[in-house]
Parts: structure tokens; sequence; C-alpha cells
């Protein structure tokens, strides 16, 4: 799909992507692709381009109106020069051997330098034309990027997602034309004057009702122990209503945790597992002792997402790019609901090149979140 | 318990930040800063409205998160804006 400003490609190889991407002068490239796609090659292919990139691999994309569940294809976005006053990009390291401090640290200066680079005041960023993708390692935490950025420039609007791969857990690159490997990347831009930006996140869940769940105990920013002074597994069964037996993935999909900011959408924790001990609960993202989690159920995805989409229409978007939760994907996959979603983006969005992975972790504004779709529409004034 | 304390306090952090007028940018800041404090504490800001029952714990948490660096607050007086309400 191409207009003049943005175009998108899907292929098994980077020399074919590039051809059929075929805009003129890009600024730079957003490339996603599977487990087994072959990671030296795309990333040799984009280099010699000379043009700047940023990309991951993951466990599925989006390209316009399609999704794409196997584990070799390419998804890819070019953005034109036109649309940018500025742009700069710097990474992190972001492997398991780096404190979490070092990256929070780090992060922070990569964030201010790349302001510097493109002429944004991190203090006061212009809020309809500033803004920052983050591309994460996924198999590391992404909490801590996130909190150096927003001590950096809090008032930054910014939208990512953490890199994905095979279930093993075992490979998730993130590539850029400046480092590859597990790294984290921001990407900071500033769009000309005649061009803005939406950004937002959806996800579908309705409140159980009952108490909230206090976490009381932790073993670890990820290990839940107590909520409520109890045992982590037996509070989290009482409330949604089921024997312990019942606990699996599907369960942990079907009923979330979360907060609520106020601003009409929750920020949402997953759980992962049942700890080794049987008691405590594993999450996909780092919880603080205190927190008043209420419980959500999962309700389907068409409605709200409509809603966004329709919202991104009234605008006259010329691009979209998602950061959709690969839980997300996969509770598409299980409910059969592939095609029906896919197909909302080509009913609201038809002409609208789109791109999108499935993160291991998707963030917005600083929060790292699940079970949720973050995303960012570039639109003409 | 204090009514809507933490939602006053919040409208004197906007009034600080020059982020209370009515206008889209200030909406979205005002967003961010709700988003941030939810992480930071682990509370739901919704709870908080004109007229909620605060609990001390629940506006001492509050300000200890917006004493953090992220949040730029170090000119603005906890203790003045706390004594209004």
């Amino acid at each position: 799909m191409k207009n003049q400003l943005i175009s998108t490609a899907a292929g098994n190889s980077v020399s074919e992507v590039l051809a059929a991407l075929g805009l003129e002068n890009p600024a730079f490239y957003m490339f996603f692709f599977g487990a087994d796609a072959d990671v030296e090659s795309i990333t040799a292919g984009l280099k010699k381009t000379g043009v700047p990139f940023m990309g991951c691999m993951d466990a599925g994309r989006l390209s316009d109106n399609k999704y794409f569940l196997d584990t070799k294809s390419i998804s890819a976005m070019a953005l034109s020069r036109e649309l940018f006053e500025g742009m700069a990009f710097e990474t992190v390291e972001m492997g398991s051997s780096v404190a979490r401090d070092t990256i929070s640290h780090q992060s922070a200066e990569a964030l201010k330098k790349a302001a510097e680079k493109c002429g944004i005041n991190l203090d006061n960023p212009d809020m309809e034309r500033d803004f920052a993708i983050n591309i994460l390692y996924g198999l590391d935490s992404a909490n801590s990027f996130l909190e150096g950025q927003a001590v950096a420039g809090m008032m930054l609007q910014s939208v990512g997602g953490s890199s994905g791969g095979k279930t093993d857990f075992v490979s998730s690159s993130v590539i850029s034309h400046l480092k590859s490997g597990s790294i984290g990347i921001v990407g900071l831009f500033k769009l000309k004057p005649q061009y803005a930006f939406i950004m937002d996140r959806v996800s579908s869940f309705e409140a159980l009702g009952g108490k909230n769940l206090v976490i009381t105990e932790l073993k670890g920013p990820r290990n839940i122990q107590g909520i409520n002074g109890n045992s982590a597994v037996d509070e989290y069964c009482k409330a949604v209503g089921i024997d312990r037996s019942k606990l699996g993935p599907q369960t942990f999909a079907d009923f979330t945790l979360g907060i609520d900011p106020g601003d009409g959408e929750i920020l949402v924790t997953s759980i992962m597992a049942a700890d080794n001990s049987g008691s405590g609960l594993l999450t996909y993202n780092d919880v603080i002792e205190g927190t008043e989690f209420t419980v959500y159920r999962a309700v389907s995805q068409r409605i709200d997402r409509q809603k966004m989409l329709e919202k991104v229409k009234s605008k006259h978007a010329v691009g979209y790019i998602s950061f959709d939760c690969i839980l997300c994907y996969l509770a598409r996959n299980t409910l059969n609901q592939v095609h029906d979603i896919a197909s909302l983006y080509g009913e609201i969005l038809p002409s609208v090149p789109k791109i999108g992975f499935g993160t291991f972790s998707e963030n917005i504004c600083g929060a790292n979140i699940n079970q949720t779709e973050t995303f960012i529409a570039i639109y003409k004034k | 318990m204090s009514r809507g304390k933490v939602h006053e306090l919040l409208n004197e952090v906007y009034q600080y930040k020059n982020i209370n007028s009515d206008n889209g940018y200030a909406e979205a800041k005002q967003r961010i800063i709700r988003i941030r404090l939810s992480l930071a504490t682990g509370i739901s800001m919704k709870k908080f409205t004109p007229d909620s029952d605060d609990s001390d714990s629940d506006v001492e948490r509050i300000v200890s998160a917006l004493k953090g660096e992220e949040f730029g607050l170090q000119g603005f007086s906890f203790a003045d804006a706390l004594k209004k309400y």
C-alpha cells in the first residue's frame, strides 16, 4: 500500500520488500520479521540502502490489512523525508548482563542526546509534532529503559514495543542501522509543521467487580508472592472464581490485572504463570508492592478497536504504526477472529499504509503494559 | 480521610506546571502525569475525584511519588498546597 508519504510491503526477502516499497526519498524504514527470517541478510540489505532503520524479530506482524503468524515473512514501512523536520536514533545495551540502573541511566542519556540532535526541547515538547518510537529487546524488562526516558523528558509522548520471537524465548533481535542484537533503540522524530500525530492505546476488558487485589509481597519485580496478605495464587483464584487446577495460559489471558489512570483506558499487567512454589504468580511486567489491582475479564476486541480506528479515520491519517501485544494476536487466533479484526483495519482505514508487530510488552508514554495495542498515526493538518 | 484532597493537589500541580488551562496540550500533559502517577504508586488515579474520600496513606503515596525527579516539581511547595485543603 502506498501514498506519497508512506509505503508498506510484505514478503520473504529484504530485496523483494525493498523493491516493493518503492518510495522516493525515504527518511527511514521500519522492518518486522519472523523468528526464522535471516536477520543477517535483512540487516545487511538495509545497511546497503544508507537509509536509517529500526525493527525487530517478532512472533506475528501486521502488514496493511493482514496479520502474519508465520516465522519467515517480513513486514516493512518506508516513511518519506517530506514528513520530518528532524530525526535522531540512539541505542542502549539491554542484555541480561546489564544492570537495570545502567539501562535506565543510559536510556535517559540516549534520549537527551537524540533530543539535542533534532532540536526537541524535552521539558516542553511540541505535543503535536514531537514523538519517540521505542523498539526494545523483549527478553529483558522494558521498565528500566522507559523509566530512564521519563526522567529525561516525561512530557515527550512515546510509543513502541518489545521484540518477540519463538516461545522458547531464546532469540529476539532488535535491528537498526547503528547496532543490532539485545539492544533498545529510540527513534526521536519532529514532524514538519503541516503534519501531526495521534498516539493512543486500546485494550478490551471489563472490570470483574469484587475487591481489589493488593500486592502485599514480592519476590522480585515480576514474582508476586502475596495478595491481600494471603497466597497470591489463592487470592487470584478466589477473585476470578476458579479452582487452582484451572490455572493456565487461557485463564491468565481471560482474567488479567490492571490499574486505571482515569484516562479511559487501563494499564494492564498480565500473568504469565504460577511460579515453581505453586503459591506465587509470575507477571509479564514489573509490579511494585502496594499496587491495588482490579481484576478484568477479556471481551471481544472488535468494539474497542473499531472505536479507536474510527477516531484515527476522522483525522485522515497517512500512516499507522501498531504495537499490539502478542497475547492479543494469539487470542484472535484462538477465537477465530484473525480475519475479523484484520478486516476492521481494512474497512475503516482502507487506503492507509499500516505496519505492526506482536509485542512481548508494549509501551506508551513511559508505561510498559500488556494485552494492549499502542499505536501512532500520522496525519496532515 | 479528606474529601477531594488528591484531586485538588493535582490541580495545584497542573497550575504550577502551567498545564491547567483548557486546551488540548494541557489535557495530554495531565494525562501523562496521571499515567506516571498510577505506575509510580500502583493506585488507580481514577478513584480520586472532587468528592472522593481520600485516605491519608493514599495522599502520602501520591505526594511521595510526585517528589520523584521525573515529575520536575523540585520548586513546588507540597506543604503550602496541602495546607489549602
